[in-house]
């Protein structure tokens, strides 16, 4: 079987029934033609079916080694492991175009068809959108970055897999990234059809609501697995660099992050409608941004795909995108403009909007970073950068006040708050903070900075914690497991909020854990075999190299024994091995992860005679993020398999709920 | 509330702090090498700073780097060091204030809009709510309440 042709004919026919919905939908509106409609849907349907196919085809070629494609060819060998050949299809542009079209298409086709009977009047609109979503990236893998062009002659075996992505997090990272990015493209139909057909009143948002926590859940845990993927394998110590591709998935995650929090204003108090649309529309373009920054090779950075003509193709679409959702939305201004008011600044709303207003600055804020490079050097034609100080100094604050804000607006009521309730439920919280800067200043520490964070973060500890145990102490029964019990009334009766709480709860270990960097020590130099050299509580001991070598790789390892208080407490192996089929040199850390803190073990250089280049680390509190991801992802769960929303409340703030009654996902 | 004080106040804010932000180190102090670093891109690893770059070259820079500090060169000497031997584009903080100051232009931009739009939309005023969501209670029915409420109190304990 000739699999580039049959693979290039599949993404014809991927991207005529894209056009076709895209088409017939639009007709199907306008004429008001139900059946034009349906025929929208059926086409949406089919390009997903044939998405499907070309993946499916490009998972054969390259389990079957079918070197005829140069992509196969760029990204596995006859000696890649199973699971990183299946990962090879998202480790290259082509491959990861591919699939982000596949998972655009899953969304799209899921998404309608469980909208069509629920929101007939929106459903149309969105299909139309989804579609043009999806022609776009048919037709950039048709003319700009074709996964299954041929190679001649074809080569024995291929390229393999780059072997800083063979690693477990490379294979699940991106995977979650991308169904947090393409899962906002349903959010983003429905609020465009909510613009196009007038139907503003009935929560578009009530009904699209699930999507958007679930797309924002997988991109939140893409981009901490991100972290842990750069923190295992790139052997620089850390897990964040500020890189303008990190940057990209942050964008998306910041306003949707204050898209979740600033929509219950309007399902509270119907206010705020225009900012809200704007936001999930905003959304989907930064996410959309994102891809084209990765892809475009405008910037260079670690994770840069090679420079193409897709970035061309992204530009005008970006474009596209953006004057058309945010021009629908100047059309419909009066339409959206909120008649209520808010009471008083102190009240949840306004907490509310302080929330957005710090959350939207930092994604202006890393996108100007990101990008004032490239307008520097259009306008003036120098090269600079801008770097990890910068965004440290400048949204480090921001973070700061923004969680403060975590611990301080789930104790300010809706509407007007008192300022003797919150005077009761503060106090507490503020003793945990101040408590917490205190011992630290007993215990020598002095940097400012570090004590004024753990100390926020105590406080936002110990704020959240007590809304957990006012909410069981209200539920709470009778006997000896009265409180337990109650808390797991209270969380299951309001998932949605108490999943909401889980989620804070691992902002503050995160928290925890990202303050660690300021006690953060390290260590550098050459030894010999038998040298010794103390970095934090550790002794580390070079005992032996060891050097051997498989099919895959020439391994280069150093033996280092850690021990503490005289005691020994591991072996750690930090490598420097050269793969052989790409000819490129990579570390694999040393690594002693505890609660407290982390040993991290880099080898630099291993000669001839055994001497070795090392470099140390001691991070302490690392830990803390990963533990903080995973709350993070508990509170989702827990958000998610709440019931949906109830119709009454919909119906309620709706007023025209009618017409068109909206039925959650 | 006036908007065009609260638009000054913004604006001459954003400027300062972007000022106090551009300065960066004390130019006469010896830093440390972390310290250099942390505010050098890495010329062999792009996107990453020196400090972070695990290269074999970034490590051989990285002991030039602690030979200047052991000799006791200031911030600014380190700097232009940087500059001639790497270009503009290796000092990981932005030279010009322009990038400085956006940022806190824009936080306090924003802020202003938000105290702005509450102010006009807090209290009652033109187009208010036609009827408060939870109507003000009679006093009889505020008296019944309160009864009622003591004795679910009194139950639950």
């Amino acid at each position: 079987m000739d699999v580039s042709a049959a693979g290039q004919a599949i993404l014809l026919a991927v991207l005529a029934c894209a056009v076709w919905s895209t088409g017939a939908s639009a007709l199907g509106v306008r004429r008001n033609d139900s059946r034009l409609a349906a025929s929208g849907e059926r086409g949406l349907f089919a390009a997903g079916f044939f998405v499907l196919a070309a993946t499916v085809l490009m998972v054969y070629a390259f389990f079957a080694r079918d070197f005829s494609l140069k992509y196969v060819h760029g990204y596995s060998s006859r000696s890649t492991s199973p699971m990183y050949t299946f990962s090879a299809l998202w480790s290259g542009m082509e491959g990861s175009l591919l699939f982000w079209t596949l998972l655009t298409a899953g969304f799209a086709v899921t998404a309608v068809a469980v909208q069509r009977r629920r929101r007939p009047d929106l459903t149309p609109v969105a299909t139309a959108v989804l579609a043009v979503i999806l022609a776009f990236f048919a037709g950039v893998l048709v003319f700009a970055a074709n996964p299954f062009e041929a190679l001649s002659p074809i080569p024995g075996d291929g390229r393999g897999l780059n072997p800083l992505l063979q690693s477990p997090f490379m294979a699940i990272h991106p995977v979650m990234l991308y169904l947090g990015m393409t899962g906002f493209a349903v959010p983003f139909a429905f609020a465009v059809a909510s613009l196009v057909t007038g139907r503003l009143e009935a929560g578009w948002f009530t009904s699209t609501r699930r999507w958007t926590v679930l797309a924002w859940s997988f991109l939140t845990v893409g981009i901490i697995l991100g972290g842990a993927w750069a923190y295992m394998e790139l052997g620089w110590g850390g897990y964040w660099a500020w890189d303008p591709v990190e940057n990209a998935s942050l964008l998306p995650w910041l306003t949707g992050t204050a898209f979740l929090h600033s929509v219950m204003i309007q399902e509270r108090r119907q206010m705020l409608k225009i900012w809200n649309v704007a936001l999930i529309l905003g959304t989907y373009c930064l996410a959309i941004f994102g891809t084209f920054l990765t892809r475009s090779g405008l910037l260079s950075s670690v994770h840069t795909f090679s420079e193409s003509p897709v970035g061309k193709m992204f530009l005008p679409f970006l474009a596209v995108m953006l004057v058309s959702a945010f021009g629908l939305l100047g059309w419909r201004y009066e339409k959206l403009r909120s008649q209520r008011h808010l009471e008083t600044m102190f009240s949840r709303e306004a907490m509310f909007l302080f929330n957005n207003l710090l959350l939207v600055t930092i994604a202006l804020t890393v996108l100007w970073g990101t990008l004032y490079p490239v307008i520097v050097e259009a306008v003036t034609g120098a090269r600079i950068s801008v770097g990890p100080p910068f965004f440290n100094a400048v949204v480090g604050p921001m973070g700061l006040a923004l969680l403060a804000l975590t611990g301080i607006g789930p104790l300010v009521a809706w509407r007007r708050a008192s300022w003797a309730s919150l005077r009761r439920q503060i106090f507490l919280p503020l003793v945990g903070g101040f408590a917490t800067i205190a011992s630290l200043a007993v215990s020598g520490v002095r940097s400012a900075g570090a004590m004024f964070g753990l100390g926020l973060t105590s406080f936002v500890a110990v704020a959240t914690i007590a809304e957990f145990a006012r909410g069981a102490r209200a539920h709470r029964g009778t006997g000896l497991l009265a409180y337990p019990r109650g808390l797991v009334s209270v969380i299951s009766g309001n998932r949605r909020r108490y999943g909401g709480y889980i989620v804070h709860l691992g902002v503050v270990l995160i928290c925890l854990g990202l303050s660690g960097t300021a006690f953060r020590q390290s260590w550098s130099g050459t030894m010999e075999p038998g040298g010794t050299f103390a970095i934090g509580r550790y002794d580390v001991t070079y005992e032996r190299p060891r050097v051997y070598s498989t099919d895959e790789k020439a391994v280069r390892m150093a033996v280092m024994n850690v021990s503490e208080d005289g005691r020994q407490v591991a072996q750690l192996t930090p490598q420097r091995n050269i793969h052989l089929v790409q000819d490129q040199a990579q570390s694999e850390i040393g690594l002693r992860s505890s609660l407290t803190d982390d040993l991290y073990l880099v080898l630099a250089q291993l000669d001839s005679n055994g001497r070795i280049t090392l470099r140390a680390w001691v991070n302490p509190l690392v830990a803390w993020i990963w533990i903080g991801g995973a709350f993070m992802a508990l509170g989702m769960a827990v958000i998610l398999s709440g019931r949906p929303p109830e119709q009454a409340k919909s119906a309620a703030s709706g007023g025209k709920a009618k017409e068109s009654v909206p039925v959650p996902v | 509330m006036r908007v065009w004080p609260l638009a000054a106040i913004a604006v001459l804010g954003g400027l300062a702090l972007g000022m106090v932000l551009t300065a960066g180190p004390n130019p006469d102090a010896v830093p440390t090498s972390d310290e250099v670093a942390g505010r050098m891109m890495s010329p062999f690893c792009p996107g990453l700073t020196l400090d972070e770059c695990p290269s074999d070259q970034a490590s051989r820079l990285r002991a030039e780097v602690d030979e200047m500090v052991r000799r006791g060169d200031t911030n600014a000497e380190i700097d232009r060091w940087i500059v001639d031997n790497f270009g503009e584009v290796a000092l990981a903080r932005p030279g010009g204030s322009l990038a400085w100051v956006a940022p806190p232009l824009m936080v306090l931009a924003g802020l202003a809009t938000v105290l702005v739009f509450l102010k006009r939309r807090s209290g009652p005023g033109p187009g208010a709510d036609p009827a408060p969501e939870t109507p003000e209670l009679s006093p009889q029915d505020e008296s019944l309440f309160e009864a009622d409420f003591k004795n679910f109190r009194r139950g639950s304990e």
